[in-house]
């Protein structure tokens, strides 16, 4: 009896070495896609390391963090004295300014009572401390790591320029610190300041961001907890230290989750591709199996050896792919991080993480899918009877007489998958959504050997006529390689499925938020705090800029606009804002989603004091309209009715509207995120914000853009954010065409013999190279007709289930043609183009030699 | 029964309660005893000898500085029998429930350290390595303002001076508490309260200072402000509190000071004066002040940045031919290098320099 390793030889190893292509093909598709997922992976805990890096480089030591729904004001701090008998506590003003330099670079402004901090947070000045002390205490002082100070030419008694809050500020370097403990936040990019000093660059006096809470050693930790809860005024919020990472975290995990669900994608056509090339093999080595099934070899170790196949196919390809993954990462992180700063957080720094991790994840999920891709043909091996295996086309009898089971299978898959569909998220992940694109999928693999057969006899007759002897022939190889062709078109339909769909729900979402945009901004000019290199807001401004911006000639109204980023109890992010629901009642530009007129509804929420929320506020909280919301407030608890529910696709977490008057009676937070401006009839917005500008020059440091502009910044950051999603389409698609000319390369190279009878009676070498392109045609006309029905579901699912129950949103579907067509045009001919190799390789056969192999 | 005895005893022996309104022009106590907003500089500082039931000898000294928005605090205790001299210290903001100074009335806190004063009678609390000290002062005397019309001069200049009060003699008395163990604790402390811009004329190299309580019942404060050289400036001066009676300002021509030892820190390898012989010719006083401990030496690198010796101090000698003892505290700054304390480097903007210890 022949051992493991002979039997490994003789059915593997041996056609491996002598037709290497059909070993390079799956290996390749396994590499692509570890390398995707590992590149994701890296991409994504990247990000997530970044968040902790930074909220643990701000907390230091901290085990309670104190904040506010408006800031903490100062005062309240007296009622936290009682901790300097069990700890101490350090408060700060946090917030992002821009470096004045023209670098245009972002800086995280740190304010701390820098004699108390040290017991929350690790400082290491590396300039003489003495002279930091004596520049401390001037009250502009500044310090800067060192990095930071060189790469912007700074040294101790330079000076700073920080555009912040509105206004240019100078600060002195006073000293430099070594990048060690706070130092580190937001990638060294810090600037600590004096508490007051923050406070004014700010412009907010007598409120801070935080306070950082530290207990003694022995201190007990829970009693001291229940007494800073009870001692909290109204409006204040006790949190751990780690929240900050976390509420971060979650504004960008729906973001990452589907772009993990995509990475999957490119690894399940990997998949395929192994349990096709797996499937060739058990097919082609037929009757080896049988005569060993003869001589006793066991089904035991048949199928460890085709599992050993899939597993040697695996390895190769996780090597490959990680190799590989470690120059897609740069990219993939590249990628994700303009998204993550360019939608979700405007100031984050992503440094890239260890590729360790993920490579060995993705490995590990790599390894595990190729050897479980090749566990059916593995079965399937082992059910050839050794005498039944001898004669020819047994096994095209077995699949046959389970085509039928295979469709009952799929139509319980697809029924499965319509029921998951309804099913409602689970803790805002769209988990049964996924879920029912996975049993469309399965579906899909199903009913694939039927497809192909049924193609197969719809394509004969118009195949002759139209191509002669060629297109019979290629209809014959087409029809009589089942199985492998099934595989292969199997995942050639997915990966064009999943394109297709794709096209269409990025182009909804697209059309959608054009529309959007267009009926919502509606002002001539838009006016914030300069954000530098950033896209999106920086920090606020005074409250003094509204009147200033409304006596500008040529200024019909404005509309100041206020948003703080807000946590709630159980962690969720969500925004508070306000906006002036006079303008609002007038210009509309606030589309219900009920479609209720807007201005009517802002008219309605001004005089009643009710609020307005946003779609993903309303999807996500459960609220709709006519409900009731508690809000937390420094004067204590509103109850507050929802006077309507707004479409809003600027953010994902959900915005609760108040009229500016109601607003500033219940927070004490006079400052302004933006100004919408209006300008008068027949004014030149360009012109305006020129003399605005000009105006502006040595009071305020404002950013202005005009409407057109503002509208296409939308759309490119837009564009952008789905960048990662066309490259990840594009090399599954890529997968999928490799597994195309991979099923064919198989047939050329087993049917050796009939292509040397051909020729041997008469066939020209064209005549076969042109059988062959025709087959890889059919196959992947196949796929995509196949390919139709998956993408709508897909879409369906994408528009309908998984995008409203990840962002909130609400889309109305799209369908661009031309693209779909094009999408499906490129997908055939690099399908067709797949099978030149092919065809050249049946075409070279010698007859003769062919013929003499028997 | 003895105890009752003693305490009323006390009672009747101890000088009336002094007036709340101190013979000092333009100032009002106990308004004066708070923050002064329009001083860049003010600082709260107690001193004094403590016993427990066993009679074993403590010093301590607890400041409060205020450097314009910047509170600063040293505490620092002296056990004798032990020979040990230990300090805390504290920087932070002016920020409620952290640091701070009212008007209006003697609160000052740090943390949860504090002075506060109400009809004559402070608390203190404060902690350090030796524990929590908790004292209750009852002033003895009245406030003193140093120097004429209550303006103590530091030099020519015109923001070369501070408003400079003291309360010379106060009874104490409360406990120090570590880990559960409390040690009761009686003796006698000083205050002093001092404001002003906050200048220090240049030239000056640093000081001495003594605060000398007797037991004949009167007090001798006295600074001398010390060139490069270590001769004293012309505005080196004092005031001289007898046991009743108008305290008497002490011009610095009829003041013979000797340094009679010396001793080097072996941490900062500073030198300083370690026993004085102090003779007020008008006065007809004769005193001999030496350390109870040598090593009373603070490195404030967590603060003021300021090293300095502020130590208790042994007093023998005689006034008016009859003999004296008593007890000091003495504060030698300037001695430590380039720790020149003070105001040399003044900031460009509004807010003020690095405090000095005084």
């Amino acid at each position: 009896m022949a051992g493991l390793s002979t039997v490994f030889r003789a059915l593997v190893l041996g056609p491996a070495r002598r037709h290497p292509l059909r070993v390079v093909l799956p290996v390749l598709g396994v590499a692509v896609g570890v390398a995707a997922v590992a590149a994701i992976g890296r991409a994504n805990a990247s990000v997530t390391e970044s968040f902790r890096d930074a909220a643990a480089s701000v907390a230091g030591r901290s085990d309670f963090v104190v904040r506010g729904i408006a800031g903490v004001p100062v005062a309240a701090l007296e009622r936290f004295s009682f901790l300097w008998d069990v700890g101490a506590f350090s408060p700060a003003v946090t917030g992002w300014a821009v470096v004045g330099d023209g670098s245009g670079e972002l800086v995280e402004v740190l304010g701390v009572d820098a004699g108390g901090d040290a017991a929350v947070r690790d400082v290491a000045l590396v300039s003489d401390p003495r002279a930091s002390r004596a520049r401390l205490l001037s009250g502009d002082a500044v310090f800067l790591p060192e990095p930071f100070a060189r790469r912007h030419g700074l040294a101790p008694g330079a000076e700073l320029s920080l555009l912040a809050g509105g206004r240019e500020h100078r600060l002195r370097v006073a000293g430099l610190l070594a990048l060690s403990g706070v130092a580190r936040a937001s990638g060294g990019d810090v600037a600590l300041t004096d508490l007051f000093t923050a406070q004014r660059l700010f412009g907010k006096p007598g409120v801070v961001d935080r306070v950082d809470v530290v207990l003694a050693t022995g201190a007990d930790r829970r009693a001291v907890r229940r007494r800073l809860l009870a001692a909290l005024p109204p409006g204040l919020t006790l949190e751990p230290p780690t929240r900050a990472a976390a509420t971060a975290d979650r504004m960008v995990r729906a973001f990452r989750f589907n772009l993990n669900a995509l990475g999957s994608l490119t690894l399940l056509v990997g998949m395929f591709l192994v349990a096709n090339a797996v499937s060739i093999s058990v097919l082609r080595r037929r009757p080896e199996i049988a005569t060993l099934r003869s001589i006793g070899t066991s089904r035991a170790m048949l199928f460890g050896v085709f599992l050993l196949e899939g597993l040697a196919v695996g390895a190769a390809g996780t090597a490959l792919g990680q190799a590989g993954g470690a120059l897609l990462s740069r990219a993939a992180l590249r990628a994700v991080s303009a998204t993550v700063t360019g939608v979700y957080l405007p100031t984050a720094k992503i440094g890239a993480s260890a590729f360790a991790g993920p490579a060995l994840l993705a490995g590990a999920v790599g390894l595990l899918a190729a050897v479980g891709a090749a566990a059916l043909p593995a079965a399937e091996a082992i059910r050839v009877e050794p005498a039944a295996a001898l004669r020819a086309g047994s096994i095209e009898v077995v699949r046959r007489r389970s085509l039928r089971g295979r469709t009952i299978a799929a139509v319980l898959a697809l029924a499965a998958g319509a029921a998951a569909s309804a099913a409602p998220p689970v803790r805002e992940f769209p988990v049964f959504g996924f879920a029912a694109v996975a049993l469309v999928v399965a579906a899909l693999a199903l009913l694939s050997p039927a497809l192909v057969r049924a193609a197969d006899r719809a394509a004969v007759g118009p195949l002759a006529r139209l191509f002669g002897e060629p297109g019979r022939l290629a209809s014959r190889f087409f029809g009589g390689s089942l199985a492998r062709n099934a595989i292969a078109v199997t995942a050639l339909a997915l990966a064009l499925g999943m394109t297709l769909a794709m096209i269409v729900t990025v182009a909804s979402i697209r059309e959608t938020v054009r529309v959007w945009v267009e009926s919502t901004l509606r002002s001539d000019l838009w006016v914030k705090s300069p954000a530098g290199k950033a896209t999106g807001v920086i920090g606020d401004l005074p409250e003094d800029v509204v009147d200033f911006l409304r006596r500008q000639p040529g200024v019909a109204a404005v509309d100041p606009f206020r948003a703080r980023d807000q946590v709630d109890a159980r962690g969720r992010p969500w925004t508070l804002g306000s906006g002036d629901f006079r303008v609002l009642a007038r210009i509309g530009g606030l589309p219900l989603t009920d479609g209720a007129d807007p201005r009517r509804a802002a008219e309605r929420a001004r005089s009643l004091g009710e609020v307005l929320v946003s779609e993903p506020y309303a999807r996500r909280f459960g609220i709709r309209a006519g409900d009731v919301l508690s809000l937390a407030t420094p004067r204590g608890t509103r109850r507050l009715a929802v006077g309507g529910v707004y479409r809003d696709y600027s953010n994902d977490r959900g915005t609760v509207l108040l009229d500016r008057a109601l607003y500033l009676a219940l927070f004490d937070d006079r400052r302004v995120t933006s100004v919408a401006v209006l300008a008068s009839p027949g004014a030149d917005a360009s012109e305006l914000r020129r003399r605005i500008l000009a105006k502006a020059n040595g009071r305020y440091a404002l950013s202005i853009a005009t409407n057109v502009e503002l509208r296409r910044q939308v759309l490119r950051i837009f564009d952008r954010t789905f960048a990662v999603t066309h490259a990840l389409e594009a090399i599954a698609v890529l997968i999928a065409v490799l597994g195309i000319a991979n099923a064919l390369v198989a047939s050329a190279i087993e049917r050796r013999r009939a292509f040397g009878l051909l020729r041997a009676v008469g066939a020209s070498a064209r005549q076969i190279r042109r059988a062959v392109l025709l087959e890889a045609g059919l196959a992947a006309l196949t796929a995509t007709a196949a390919a139709l029905p998956a993408a709508a579901a897909f879409a369906g699912l994408l528009l309908a289930v998984i995008n409203p129950q990840s962002f909130g949103w609400t889309v109305a579907p799209a369908i661009p043609a031309p693209r779909l067509i094009a999408a499906a045009a490129l997908v055939f001919a690099a399908s067709v183009l797949a099978g030149l190799y092919p065809g050249r390789l049946a075409a070279g056969v010698d007859p003769a030699a062919a013929l003499a192999e028997e | 029964m003895t105890a009752i005895l003693a305490a009323l005893a006390a009672l009747l022996l101890a000088p009336a309660a002094p007036a709340p309104t101190a013979p000092v022009p333009g100032l009002r106590f106990p308004r004066d005893h708070g923050s002064h907003a329009d001083a860049a500089v003010e600082w709260w500082y107690y001193t004094g000898h403590l016993a427990d039931p066993a009679g074993r000898a403590y010093g301590f000294q607890l400041t409060f500085f205020r450097a314009g928005t910047l509170h600063l605090a040293h505490f620092a205790w002296t056990d004798v029998a032990a020979k040990t001299f230990r300090y805390e210290e504290k920087t932070h903001l002016e920020l409620p429930g952290i640091a701070s100074a009212d008007a209006g009335r003697l609160r000052v806190r740090n943390e949860n350290w504090s002075a506060e004063e109400a009809d004559g009678v402070h608390r203190l609390r404060a902690n350090g390595p030796e524990g929590a000290l908790d004292l209750t002062l009852r002033a003895v005397k009245a406030p003193v303002a140093h120097g004429p019309g209550g303006v103590s001069k530091k030099g020519a200049g015109a923001a070369e001076y501070s408003h400079y009060v003291s309360i010379t003699r106060l009874d104490a008395s409360g406990a120090i508490a570590r880990g559960g163990k409390r040690v009761s604790l009686a003796g006698s402390a000083w205050f002093d309260h001092e404001w002003g811009p906050g200048a220090l004329p240049s030239g000056v190299a640093g000081w001495d200072w003594f605060g000398v309580q007797l037991s004949d019942g009167s007090e001798l404060m006295l600074y001398r402000l010390r060139e490069p050289d270590g001769r004293a400036t012309a505005f080196s001066s004092g005031t001289f509190v007898p046991p009743s009676g108008p305290p008497a300002p002490v011009a610095w021509n009829g003041v013979e000071l000797e340094e009679t030892k010396r001793w080097t820190s072996p941490r900062t390898q500073a030198a300083y004066p370690a026993g004085w012989r102090i003779a007020l010719s008008p006065l007809r006083l004769a005193l001999e002040i030496n350390p109870l401990l040598p090593d009373q030496e603070l490195v404030t690198e967590k603060s003021t940045g300021v090293t300095y010796w502020e130590g208790a101090c042994r007093v023998t000698g005689t006034r008016g031919g009859k003999p004296v003892t008593g007890g000091a505290y003495v504060e030698l700054t300037g001695y430590a290098g380039r720790d020149v304390p003070g105001f040399t480097a003044p900031p460009t903007s509004s807010s003020p320099g690095a405090p000095s210890s005084r």
